[in-house]
Formats: C-alpha cells, sequence, structure tokens
C-alpha cells in the first residue's frame, strides 16, 4: 500500500537517522502522528531549543550549552590530562567509569580516506594548539580499536609526540574492531587502568 | 566429520531441499543447471564463509525472496553441532550455533565445519589468474587458522583506505611530507595484519608440500616431482623469504618505503599479499607454461588429497570432500588414484550428469538423489 504524501516525507525523513532502516522509520513516523498537536508542538519546541542551546565548547569541543563546557570549567578536574577522544558520545562513555578525572577533547570523528575524512577535516589543529599552550603530562587516546582508530591514533601519536613525553592508548580488554560506543563500562574502566605507552 | 543432514530455504534455485546422509558416499545426479553444483556450494559455504562462485551475498538468494537460510547438522568427534546460517539480501548475516547466537557471523562459522571442495574450475588454478590461487589460499586458511580470517579483514581494509588515500593525493596534491605521513598510519597496519597473511601461508605451503610431492609422485611413478612457490611482491630480489615473523616485518617495511614513489605516481597499494602469487613448479619448470593438460590435473588431484591431509593432520577431523563434476575431467587412470588415495572415513559429495561417468566400485553403498529444477526428484538409499 502506498501511504499518503506527507505520511511518506516523514517516514523519508526518519530515514535519515543513523541506524534507521525503513521498518523504523515507518513505526517512528506513526508513533509521531498518533500524537495529539500539544504534544508535537512540544517536540518541536525540545528539537529547535536543542539546537540552538547546544553549542561546541571553544576548548574541548564537546557538546554544551556553556562554553567552556562544565568539564573544563570544573577547577576540581585535572588540567594536565587530555583524554581524545573521536565523538562527543565516546566522551560520555568514559565519563561514565567515573575513573577519569582529567580534560578531554574531541576531535569529531576518524581519519578515513574512503569517506573523504582527512586530518584536517577534523579538530587536530586545534588539538596541537591547545597542546603547546597547556603542556600537558600526558594525552590519551580513547579511540576504536579498528583499523581507522588505529590509524588516527597513530597519525596524531606522529604530530604530538614532540609537543608531550607521555601519549597513552587504551589498552588491555578491548578486542580488536571494537567501537568504543558499544564497550561496557568495566571494559572501559580496565582498559583506562591498563592504558599503554605508544612507541 | 560428518555432515548428517542438510537444509536449504531460498538458497540459489531451491525453495526448499532437507535430505539426511547417513552414507559416507553422496552422489547427486542430474541434467546441467538444475541444482547440483548449488547444493555443493551451499556445504562449502558452512566451511569457509564463502563462495567461489557468489560475487556478493545476495547472489545466493533465491531470486525475489528477502533470505536465505542453511541449516546443518554435522557430526563430529568432540560431539555433534548444529549450525544455522541466515544469509540476508543487506550483506548482514545470521549464525546460530547449537541455538545459540553468535556476533561474528563470518568469523564465528569458521573452524566448525571442514570441507575440501574439488571442482572442475579447479583447473584454472594453474593456468588462471594470481587471485584464483590467492583465494584458494584463502579458503583452506580460513579453516585452519582461526587469525587468519580476522587478518585478512584488517587487511583489506587498510589497503582499502590507503588506496582512496593515494588516489585522492593524486587528484588534489597534498605536501608529499604530509602524503608521506598518511600513507605511514595506513602502512603500519599493513605490515602487521600483512605479515600475518604472509607467514600463514608460507607456514601451510611448507606443511602441505610434501604431501602433495608424494602423492604426485605416485600418480606419476614417480617421474614428477612437484615444487610449491609462494611469489611474495614485497620480496623484489627473490632472496628466500625469511620464516621469522619479524624479518618479514623488516622486509615489508623496506619494500613499503622503497615503493612509496611508485605507489604514489599509480595512485595505489603495489605490494603486499594482495598481490603476491603461487607458482606451481614440476621438475623445477614453471607448471603454468610447461606442464601438459595430464600432468596439470594430476598436480591439481595431488593438491587436493594434500589438502584432505592437512586438514586431518592439524585438526584432528577428517574433512568433508566436494567433488563437481570432476569426474567427467579425470581419465581413468586418475579416477582410480583419487578413489585409492581417499582415507577410508571421508564423507563424499560427488556431483555428476551422468552416473555412467562415475566408478562402479564408488557407487557400491552410496546415497543417491537426483535433482531436478531445484527438487530431489528421486533417491536410491544403499
Ligand atoms: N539466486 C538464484 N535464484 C534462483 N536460481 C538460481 C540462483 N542462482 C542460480 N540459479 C540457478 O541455478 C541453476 C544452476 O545451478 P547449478 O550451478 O547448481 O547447476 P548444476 O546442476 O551444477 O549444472 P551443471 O551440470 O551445468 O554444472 C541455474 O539454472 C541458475 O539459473
Ligand atoms: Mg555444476
Ligand atoms: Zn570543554
Amino acid at each position: 500500500m502506498k501511504y499518503t504524501k506527507p505520511l511518506l516525507r516523514l517516514i523519508e525523513e526518519f530515514q535519515k537517522f543513523p541506524g534507521v532502516g525503513p521498518k523504523s522509520a515507518e513505526r517512528m513516523a506513526f508513533h509521531l502522528i498518533k500524537q495529539d498537536v500539544h504534544y508535537i508542538e512540544g517536540f518541536s519546541k525540545v528539537v529547535i531549543e536543542a539546537k540552538e542551546q547546544i553549542r561546541k565548547c571553544s576548548e574541548c569541543f564537546n557538546l554544551s550549552s556553556n562554553d567552556p563546557c562544565e568539564i573544563c570549567s570544573n577547577s576540581l578536574r585535572d588540567k594536565k590530562t587530555i583524554c581524545v577522544v573521536s565523538e562527543a558520545k565516546d566522551l560520555s562513555v568514559v565519563e561514565r567509569t567515573n575513573e577519569y578525572k582529567g580534560l578531554y577533547h574531541v576531535i569529531g570523528g576518524l581519519i578515513s580516506p574512503i569517506d573523504g575524512i582527512g586530518p584536517d577535516d577534523l579538530v587536530i589543529k586545534e588539538l596541537i594548539y591547545r597542546v603547546s599552550r597547556s603542556d600537558p603530562n600526558e594525552i590519551i587516546f580513547a579511540l576504536d580499536t579498528s583499523t581507522e582508530g588505529e590509524a588516527t591514533a597513530l597519525y596524531l601519536h606522529r604530530i604530538l609526540s614532540p609537543l608531550c613525553k607521555k601519549i597513552t592508548r587504551l589498552g588491555f580488554g578491548l578486542p580488536a574492531g571494537t567501537e568504543l560506543e558499544y564497550a561496557d563500562e568495566l571494559t572501559i574502566s580496565r582498559a583506562l587502568e591498563n592504558r599503554k605507552e605508544i612507541v | 566429520m560428518l555432515l548428517k543432514k542438510l537444509k536449504l530455504t531460498d538458497f540459489r534455485n531451491y525453495s526448499e531441499f532437507e535430505e539426511d546422509f547417513k552414507e559416507l558416499k553422496i552422489i547427486i545426479i542430474g541434467q546441467n543447471a538444475q541444482g547440483k553444483s548449488n547444493i555443493l556450494e551451499a556445504i562449502n559455504l558452512l566451511a569457509t564463509s564463502k563462495s567461489e562462485r557468489a560475487e556478493r551475498d545476495s547472489d545466493l538468494i533465491h531470486w525475489g525472496k528477502d533470505f536465505a537460510l542453511i541449516f546443518a547438522d554435522i557430526e563430529r568427534k568432540d560431539g555433534s553441532s548444529k549450525i544455522a546460517l541466515q544469509i540476508n539480501s543487506s550483506g548482514r548475516r545470521k549464525l546460530k550455533i547449537n541455538d545459540v547466537a553468535k556476533k561474528a557471523p563470518q568469523a564465528d562459522l569458521l573452524g566448525n565445519f571442514f570441507a575440501v571442495m574439488f571442482s572442475c574450475d579447479d583447473l584454472y588454478l594453474i593456468k588462471g589468474s594470481p587471485s584464483i590461487r590467492r583465494s584458494w589460499l584463502d579458503s583452506v586458511l580460513f579453516q585452519l587458522d582461526s587469525k587468519y580470517h580476522r587478518s585478512l579483514h584488517d587487511y583489506q581494509k587498510s589497503i582499502s583506505q590507503k588506496n582512496a588515500l593515494l588516489k585522492s593525493g593524486r587528484e588534489n596534491p597534498i605536501a608529499r611530507k604530509e602524503l608521506k605521513i598518511q600513507t605511514e598510519i595506513w602502512n603500519e597496519q599493513i605490515i602487521n595484519s600483512g605479515t600475518e597473511i604472509i607467514y600463514t601461508r608460507l607456514e601451510f605451503l611448507k606443511e602441505i608440500s610434501p604431501y602433495s610431492s608424494e602423492l604426485l609422485k605416485n600418480i606419476s611413478m614417480r617421474t614428477e616431482d612437484l615444487g610449491l612457490k609462494y611469489l611474495c611482491t614485497i620480496n623484489k630480489n627473490e632472496m628466500e623469504i625469511p620464516n621469522e615473523k619479524t624479518n618479514i616485518k623488516s622486509l615489508f617495511k623496506a619494500s613499503l618505503e622503497n615503493s612509496f614513489e611508485e605507489e604514489c605516481a599509480r595512485g595505489q597499494s603495489v605490494i603486499g599479499p594482495h598481490r603476491d602469487d603461487l607458482q606451481f613448479q614440476l621438475n623445477g619448470r614453471e607448471a603454468r607454461s610447461f606442464a601438459s593438460q595430464g600432468q596439470q590435473r594430476s598436480i591439481i588431484l595431488s593438491l587436493k588429497l594434500g589438502e584432505v591431509q592437512v586438514i586431518e593432520k592439524r585438526k584432528n577431523e577428517m574433512p568433508v570432500l566436494l567433488l563437481d563434476d570432476v569426474f567427467a575431467e579425470l581419465d581413468e587412470k586418475r579416477q582410480d588414484f583419487l578413489l585409492h588415495n581417499l582415507p577410508e572415513n571421508i564423507q563424499i559429495f560427488l556431483t555428476t550428469t551422468h552416473i555412467s561417468d562415475v566408478q562402479k566400485e564408488f557407487i557400491k553403498g552410496a546415497h543417491i538423489i537426483e535433482i531436478k529444477t531445484g527438487k530431489i526428484v528421486h533417491k536410491v538409499s544403499a
């Protein structure tokens, strides 16, 4: 059966979401149009407000409504340690372990020439600048153990090793090919504990 | 090891296929294009996780359907297991072993079931392109070595990434120094996984060589001597390839250094195991150029029987042998040789268009099924 035009449009929009296939998009669209108008208005407002209020922290490039973000402006955090993650969602994975007390830097992706992403498309220049200015004691890479994560870590290590003596990677417990997003807290905190220096 | 039951749903030209195999010899007969090879393809897929014929998974699915299913009951020395594999048109597979869903359907399938496929297409192993020989090595090593699949997967990914980089470097020139750094981050991984691949292939060739040479000597009344030589592109000077991983690594690294300019100019990776080849030698000469048709058949026969022996030795399980249309290609002498050099307890699936092509001795005690347009139309049990 073919759906009416506006419904079809709505389904198409949902299908643009990451990880959403045609079937789920259909379900989401049906769920939404079943709600009353007040709910829809409220929902649209939440989306617009989120877009208007969420910015990137100019220090670490985490998503936040404040600049600098809650983490960068927290005086209890160790300003001499920077943990490099690829996306804001990976930052929250490391945060959830409650183990890590330093700062972050979100580079916004991984090097992947197939997808046309090179070092210049990531927040790497800003990281170099930040490191040379703040002279951290340690930089930790918390990146996927995929080939792209590996390549990005190697690249960053090349660029940052003249600027920082201790550069480490999350170690033991993360099998090859792991996306950080899907690793549980225990695995991440163990990997943090067992981080090893890159040679 | 025995395949006790095979069930196919919407696989190739089968809507439904279900059969129990109690016997060691199974003969599948039928006219051309009725679905004989499709059955062997499904069985071989369980062992190697890949198909030699299908370009992509969706080719395996019955036209117009969304997915195909392969169920198998397997009996091993250490007990029996049930495999359920779902092949989806999206390319994502699902796998259950003994009703437990597996996370990595490709890798987790391997190591549960072993098979050696010998089809008339294997005659191209000698004359065909290097990719056919690499693909053969891969299909054996997927079964033998649980790390090999992962290494090959990582290797191919790094190669595609590096190729994309080199190509974009050619289209929008970036500083040579920067391109070098960006190439090296892929090279480092290429060296790691590539070394594993080269090392594993070399070890396997070392292992199969004595078996296959001995077999070839026996077919040829001891006049023919087989050599298997791995042609390694990281080793341009044709030195002896080191058999230590660390030495392979340093050789690989040095060769990549030397090839950097060439790779930039060509916009692709030019050395590594994805370009390596295997050379068959007969009495020290390249079989590709010097072996007669008959000699080539003998070499392939020795190779396949050697493969059976290596799997049996390493895994302590007899693989299942899949013979696709080979009797039509082998003369009586070589048919005899094949039949008399098979281990006693090996299960064999054989396809043929004419039962008259099959030796009487083999037919004895065999389970025979006749296939017509994707259906069993007739059965004879021993
Ligand atoms: N995805 C598919 N869906 C339906 N039919 C298919 C599919 N793929 C292949 N076929 C059909 O399967 C048949 C080929 O089967 P197969 O290769 O097993 O033949 P065969 O019996 O081995 O023949 P031969 O004796 O010529 O080798 C062809 O008729 C082909 O059209
Ligand atoms: Mg066939
Ligand atoms: Zn911040």
